[in-house]
């Protein structure tokens, strides 16, 4: 079953085409990597499954159900959640209520239930701040719980955008350059963290630089190069790619 | 007098900021309400107690206007606009303009919840507008209903207003020429505005809120609606302003459209700017200041210039002076405002100095 179906997906930008022409299918469940140079259009497309951008020309399907039209908040219903290239956390929130947020969509507290802290808010709050400890325990960052997010060391931050996106319970999972800023070591923790995640349940789509991690984690790789899409494969395919190694290396002499 | 009366109520706010432990802070509190409620007994002065109501008045709608600024990051200059909406409810429907005389009690209610609406329809359309854009469809809010207000002659009286409003009743006790019965009514109020400040910071409607004020992009993708949100604050900020205008109105038996200049909204705004935006007890701290200085302080300044030089000043003309300094002089030396919340404090000094690590 697909989780994900773009179909011949086409953005512009004035008379620039940041997307052509694009098809991607993920599976449910896969680890699915999009990579390319800068300026490929990766994160555009993430910026299109998210109703940022609005895409010109083709379809996209999220669990079959077609996202023309709909708002990012309808897509989130939908089951997507995702993280951003540079962070956007609340930063003057503590770590536990930037999780909180994430749990939004499970909470079912109306206007009247928060104006009079009912049974029912008052159930679900002391609901979604055990979950939200579960979290940063699951992403590695127990105890950060009532720092300020903003003053949170950058690798701590990264977890913890991860962790407020897990919160939703997502279908699927989009993080944006999810390795970007870490060092060696922590690299290899997020590869186990993004591991652990696909296992629970959800499919992880990820745009990233760093080969070696991408090589490492992702079933599947789509590489984009000027918006389109050159190569499609498993990760022993993609780096003996001919096209691939020409958008990376460029042109042989 | 009214001086030891604000002494006692601030000091017991800092200490309620300043104390961690729940249980001194709930003490805190409930021997402040129970030494506002009991010292008229023991000290009758109706003149002191109209400021001390009006100044209750003032702390209601700072606290309304608190849930639209601090909590939800909408800057509202028009604030005033609601609270002129909740006094012509009452001075419409209980006066001889209509020869309506419909119960106090039940206007308190009816003009919170038209207040509440007319929130709603002024965010409909502007609360797509951000920031600098936002606050100044607000402002033009602020300004247009006072002018409605002026012009509708044939309802409203024009400029002079509505005068001779009903003096609410009791279970049949009047409330006569006393302001005691306001007094003790904008107690309660604030009680009930508290309850409600707190009860929605900690909801999934406040963390909504926060989420918009911090990133509202990021917000959206946790699937919260933003409009629908914002209009929630705006409508609930807007509420408590309308059961203001009814106390005020009532108290002052009198309704006109000067009443709820921008003036107003802009007091409301320094009120939180210097008790602390966001913060609940920095909120009534700063009204509470705001209104002494404004109802007791100038006033006696202004008659003791005038004994002492034989003149006929009218400081009441230097508001506007003095809310500009303080405005500058907080933005200066203390810009999270006298007490702040955690929040702001992190969100402001965090240029400059870096934070003590917890």
């Amino acid at each position: 079953m697909s989780i994900l179906d773009l179909v011949q997906v086409t953005k512009r930008f004035g008379a620039l085409t940041a997307v052509s022409n694009v098809t991607v299918t993920v599976e449910e469940g896969a680890i699915f990597g999009i990579i390319g140079p800068n300026g490929a259009g990766k994160s555009t497309l993430f910026n299109l499954l998210t109703a940022i951008y609005r895409f010109d020309e083709g379809s996209i399907a999220i669990g079959g159900t077609s996202i023309a039209g709909l708002t990012t908040q309808r897509i989130a219903k939908l089951g997507v959640a995702r993280t951003f290239q540079n962070l956007r956390l609340f930063g003057n929130a503590s770590a536990l209520a930037n999780v909180m947020v994430g749990e939004h969509l499970l909470l079912r507290a109306n206007v009247v239930d928060s104006l009079l802290d009912t049974a029912r808010e008052r159930r679900e709050r002391a609901e979604a701040e055990r979950r939200a400890r579960e979290l940063l325990r699951f992403v590695g960052i127990a105890g950060v719980d009532e720092q300020f997010a903003r003053n949170l060391p950058y690798g701590t931050q990264r977890r913890l955008e991860i962790a407020r996106a897990l919160a939703a319970r997502p279908r699927l999972l989009l993080l944006d350059e999810p390795a970007a800023g870490l060092n060696p070591s922590e690299k290899r923790d997020l590869l186990t963290l993004i591991r652990a995640i696909r296992d629970t349940g959800a499919t992880v789509l990820l745009i990233e630089h760093d080969m070696g991690l991408v090589m490492n984690l992702c079933e599947r790789i789509a590489v984009l190069d000027y918006g389109v899409k050159i190569a499609e494969g498993a990760p022993s395919e993609i780096r003996e790619h001919p096209r691939v190694i020409e958008a990376y290396l460029g042109a042989p002499a | 007098m009214i001086y030891a009366y604000a002494f006692v109520a601030i000091a017991a706010c800092v200490g309620i900021e300043r104390f961690h432990d729940r249980r001194v802070k709930i003490a805190i509190a409930l021997a402040l309400a129970a030494f506002l409620a009991i010292a008229p007994r023991f000290y009758g002065n109706e003149a002191v107690f109209s400021v001390l109501a009006d100044a209750a008045v003032y702390v209601m709608l700072a606290l309304g206007l608190n849930i639209v600024v601090g909590f939800a990051g909408l800057l509202d200059l028009g604030y005033a606009a609601f609270f002129a909406i909740g006094a012509y409810t009452y001075g419409m429907l209980a006066s001889p303009q209509f020869g309506l005389h419909l119960p106090f009690w039940v206007l308190l209610f009816l003009a919170a919840a038209l207040a509440a609406l007319f929130g709603a329809l002024l965010g409909a359309p502007t609360l797509r507008l951000h920031g600098d854009y936002l606050a100044i469809v607000t402002l033009g809010f602020g300004e247009i209903v006072p002018q409605i207000f002026q012009n509708l002659t044939k309802y409203t009286g024009g400029p002079n207003g509505i005068a001779a409003l009903d003096v609410p009743t009791f279970f049949g006790h009047s409330f006569g020429a006393s302001v005691m019965p306001y007094y003790y009514i904008a107690l309660v109020g604030i009680v009930f505005a508290l309850w409600i400040s707190r009860n929605l910071r900690e909801s999934r409607l406040g963390r909504a809120w926060m989420a918009i004020r911090e990133d509202e992009l990021a917000a959206k993708h946790a699937g919260i609606d933003v409009l629908r949100s914002k209009l929630a604050a705006f409508a609930i900020g807007a509420s408590f302003s309308g059961i203001g205008g009814v106390l005020f109105a009532a108290k002052l038996a009198l309704v006109s459209p000067d009443l709820f200049g921008f003036q107003v909204s802009v007091l409301i705004v320094s009120m939180l700017v210097l008790g602390g935006m966001g913060n609940i007890v920095g909120v009534v701290v700063g009204s509470l200041l705001l209104t002494i200085v404004n109802s007791a302080l100038l006033p006696q300044i202004n008659s003791l210039v005038d004994s002492t030089f034989h003149t006929t000043v009218d400081l009441s003309n230097i508001h506007f002076l003095i809310y500009g300094a303080i405005l500058v002089g907080i933005m200066l030396f203390r810009p999270e405002g006298l007490l702040p919340n955690k929040e702001r404090r992190a969100e402001l000094h965090h240029a400059g100095e870096p934070e003590a690590e917890a």
